[in-house]
């Protein structure tokens, strides 16, 4: 590799890109010129419009005006050149000199709908891998001088772009600080993706919940922005990251927004019973019926036994049995392609269920239980919370079966007791029951009236509290 | 961005200190000791501890939101301050591990009565060190989100309003009752808890509401109390009240779904929240005190051993009885000491301050 102090020539370059295939170099002969670059890198119209076309119009004495054109950045350093050519640049070499053009340009995913963030109303488009893209779509909805990108890059061997977003006089600064000091403290190999980014930046790497909110809708993103969060994006990854956050966060949607706040609240509300539903349901199961049968009422209790009376395991076997089957299902059925994933649901559901019941492995009414504690994990409209939620369940379904309604009281307890503990950029992740913040309830528990929702969320820490000053 | 102790987590804290088994006997206790309508006797127990209260917060004030110990270390020699520390804190993992035991032997009693109680102890114990490791903003954080999932109970009382006579009262006020002076020490012990605020003080938030916002958490205590006890003096006959164990639970069982009996198994378990909450206070205070006698010694390892020892006091008693009688000593020790200490520290305060108003001159 050359030095930095030494001239770079073409051959340095090119002795760095040996073996590498799909780096193209062009020679011009007549006006003693080269051109290296990644073809899928670049846009091709760029470089039709920026270099060739211009290179096929002049004679070799004119090739010095061209290049002080201003898309020609003459650069010195070898290290630059080659990072240049890796961004999607094209280095044009002439005698002693070499020149960066950026054309970056690849072909990329378009803006789709988010598979994992569906809304039935409200914008539908979603990020994508592109970080340009994904600045766009937020400046698009954010027209505003005081929404600042502050870019850094991250990465000892593969730099990655990495932007941070906040809207100056809304954002507090000591969270815009901690965050890029964060960031900045990063040293490792390469990161591929913003949801390996967050677990690099968390307050807490071993906790089993996610401590900054990830989304690919830009109007979710630009809420929180506009609420005096800090987001990040990362270039190729299509999951941005918002943060301070906190647990409560993950059981809003933007739609919730787009309905009447009856409905809008009434769906919140629905949520977190579908919460209540997928961590204890079943768990509740195991310990009534391993324990508690005199909690039964008569009628009930018939009915009971008649389904269990066959099955030869306790009931925490047999939940963990079935829970296991369904995480299976789910998984599988996510990895397939959509056709065959609904097949997989079907199968499974339906066969696997009444030929468990029919053999004497497990209950009916289990079967109902697990079904209905799967359901409501999808409710949960973030994926890495709905997935964190069904893995806590697991160790309160073992505890009701080793302590009945004790045991039980005591998973949750200990939940409480780590949620208490954990921290989003150092604000309490449990806000706004814990401090106790009672005007962030409309906002978080229901979806109050748009007259109601005047201030912006305490987590915030935000000197510009006013969202809005309308009456009604 | 410290975190830091907010009167609304104070309030909070201090309620979930208080409120805890205490609560299900309480009826049966102002039945036999004070009689006829012996639910306004909540009430003067209610004002005697905001009283106490007041005394705590003359300390916090006199001394400037100092320390305890500070305040002590000051004025005491440490060959006298290290016997008080150390019996501090061997009576409060005392307390501590009575409250757990008492809960367990409880459970058991309605729900679990082929379980050992030492491993569900073991596993309270473990449960209580994991909060009381997290530090005392955490414990204040946990026992708010612990509050909201007890508060919601208070609603229950609404269940009872169709059997709900007000004839029961009588027009006669503590008739009836015997030994109302120990009895009212007796049941004082359900009020206890917020003495513990005295340690609490320099993690608290600056402002001048917090001493406010510990009357406000025994006032709900209070209020919980009283509105209970009420309902069950109008909910049970005053002769019923007497002979009931547990009043409380009675009343819970008598509460029906249609899909779920026997609610008060499930309701007990509700119970869990706030005698860990108590329990850990009282662990925490006695790491607190253990902290002044090792100033070098590991915050963790010394709260893992007193936790450990804690567990095995709590293999001692053996049943409900003869524990109900180890918590009936202990918390005449504690109002005497809930009383006399704050006195004790204000009067340290004042020939501190006399004292450095003399060397200044």
């Amino acid at each position: 590799m050359a030095s930095n102090q030494e001239p770079v020539t073409l051959t340095h370059v090119l002795h760095d890109f040996d073996q590498c295939v799909d780096i193209v170099h062009r020679h011009f002969p007549l006006l003693s010129a080269d051109i290296v670059f990644f073809d899928h890198l670049i846009d091709n119209n760029a470089l039709e419009r920026d270099i060739l076309r211009p290179f096929a119009n002049i004679q070799a004495d004119e090739m010095h005006n061209l290049l002080m054109d201003s898309q020609f950045r003459a650069v010195t350093d070898h290290k630059k050149i080659i990072e240049g050519i890796l961004k999607g640049d094209a280095a044009v070499f002439h005698c002693t000199s070499v020149y960066l053009v950026a054309l970056y340009g690849p072909s990329s995913r378009a803006i789709e709908q988010s598979e994992t963030e569906a809304v039935i109303i409200g914008p539908h488009d979603a990020f994508t891998e592109s970080a340009f893209t994904n600045l766009s779509l937020i400046r698009r909805k954010l027209k505003s001088s005081h929404l600042k990108v502050v870019q850094l890059s991250v990465g000892e061997v593969v730099k990655c772009d990495v932007f941070v977003l906040y809207i100056d006089g809304i954002a507090n600064m000591d969270y815009v600080n901690v965050m890029i000091e964060r960031i900045r403290d990063i040293e490792i190999d390469i990161i591929v993706d913003s949801n390996m980014l967050v677990q690099h930046i968390d307050d807490y790497p071993n906790t089993i919940f996610p401590l900054f909110l990830t989304s690919e809708r830009p109007d979710l993103i630009v809420s929180k922005l506009s609420g005096g969060k800090v987001a990040v994006i990362m270039d190729e990854s299509p999951s941005v990251i918002s943060g301070p956050t906190s647990l409560f966060e993950f059981f809003t949607s933007p739609d919730d927004y787009y309905q009447r706040w009856v409905i809008g609240t009434a769906t919140r509300i629905l949520r977190y019973i579908a919460f209540i539903i997928t961590i204890t349901f079943t768990a509740a199961y195991v310990s009534i019926t391993t324990y508690h049968y005199e909690m039964i009422p008569e009628n009930l209790l018939y009915t009971l036994i008649e389904s269990r009376n066959r099955v030869p395991f306790p009931p925490v076997f047999e939940a963990l049995l079935m829970e296991i089957t369904i995480e299976l299902l789910r998984e599988a059925g996510a990895r397939l392609p959509s056709k065959i994933g609904q097949t997989i649901g079907i199968v499974g559901g339906i066969v696997i269920g009444q030929a468990a019941v029919q053999a004497g492995l497990t209950s009916n009414i289990l079967i109902i239980a697990v079904a209905l504690s799967a359901i409501a994990s999808f409710v949960i409209p973030s994926y890495v919370m709905s997935a964190s939620i069904r893995f806590a369940r697991f160790f309160l379904i073992v505890l009701a079966g080793l302590w009945g309604n004790f045991g039980l009281m005591v998973g949750i307890s200990v939940i409480i007791i780590h949620l208490s503990k954990l921290t989003s950029l150092g604000s309490s992740y449990i806000t706004p029951v814990a401090p106790l913040e009672f005007q962030d309830w409309k906002d978080l528990f229901i979806r109050g009236p748009f007259w109601m929702l005047k201030e912006r969320p305490t987590q915030s820490r935000t000197r510009n509290k006013v969202r809005q000053k309308m009456k009604r | 961005m410290k975190e830091r102790l907010y009167s609304s987590h104070i309030a909070l804290l201090v309620f979930m200190i208080q409120t805890g088994v205490a609560a299900l006997s309480l009826s049966r206790k102002a039945a036999v000791y004070f009689g006829t309508n012996g639910w306004l006797s909540i009430l003067i127990l209610g004002c005697a501890a905001a009283l106490n209260i007041v005394l705590i917060a003359m300390v916090n004030r006199i001394g400037n939101g100092i320390s305890v110990f500070e305040i002590m270390d000051k004025s005491i020699p440490r060959f006298i301050t290290i016997p008080i520390y150390f019996f501090l804190t061997a009576y409060f993992a005392i307390i501590g591990c009575l409250v757990g035991k008492q809960y367990i032997h409880i459970f058991q009693l309605i729900a679990f009565p082929s379980a050992s109680p030492l491993m569900l102890k073991g596993c309270f114990d473990l449960l209580v060190l994991f909060l009381v490791t997290k530090g005392i903003y955490n414990i204040g954080k946990t026992a708010t989100v612990f509050s909201m999932l007890i508060l919601w109970m208070f609603f229950l009382l609404f269940a009872f309003s169709n059997d709900f006579e007000l004839e029961r009262m009588t027009p006669f006020v503590f008739k009836g009752g015997r030994n109302m002076l120990s009895g009212a020490v007796e049941m004082f012990a359900a009020f206890a808890g917020y003495e513990l605020i005295l340690f609490v003080m320099p993690y608290a938030d600056r402002s001048k509401k917090w001493m406010r916002s510990v009357q406000i958490g025994n006032l709900m205590t209070t209020l919980t109390y009283l509105s209970l006890v009420f309902v069950s003096f109008g909910f049970f006959s005053l002769e019923q009240l007497k002979i009931m164990l547990y009043p409380l639970l009675d009343m819970l069982a008598y509460i029906q779904l249609p899909f779920v009996e026997r609610l008060e198994n499930l309701l007990f378990s509700f119970l869990l929240f706030t005698v860990v909450v108590t329990s850990s206070m009282y662990t925490w205070s006695a790491c607190e005190n253990a902290q002044n006698i090792f100033p070098k010694a590991d915050r963790k390892v010394m709260s893992l051993f007193i936790v450990f020892v804690m567990f095995l006091i709590s293999v001692i008693p053996d049943t409900l009885f003869e524990l109900e009688l180890w918590l009936k000593v202990v918390s005449y020790v504690e109002v005497a000491l809930s009383f006399l200490f704050p006195i004790f520290l204000i009067l340290l305060l004042l020939i501190q301050k006399r004292s450095g108003v003399k060397s200044h001159a």
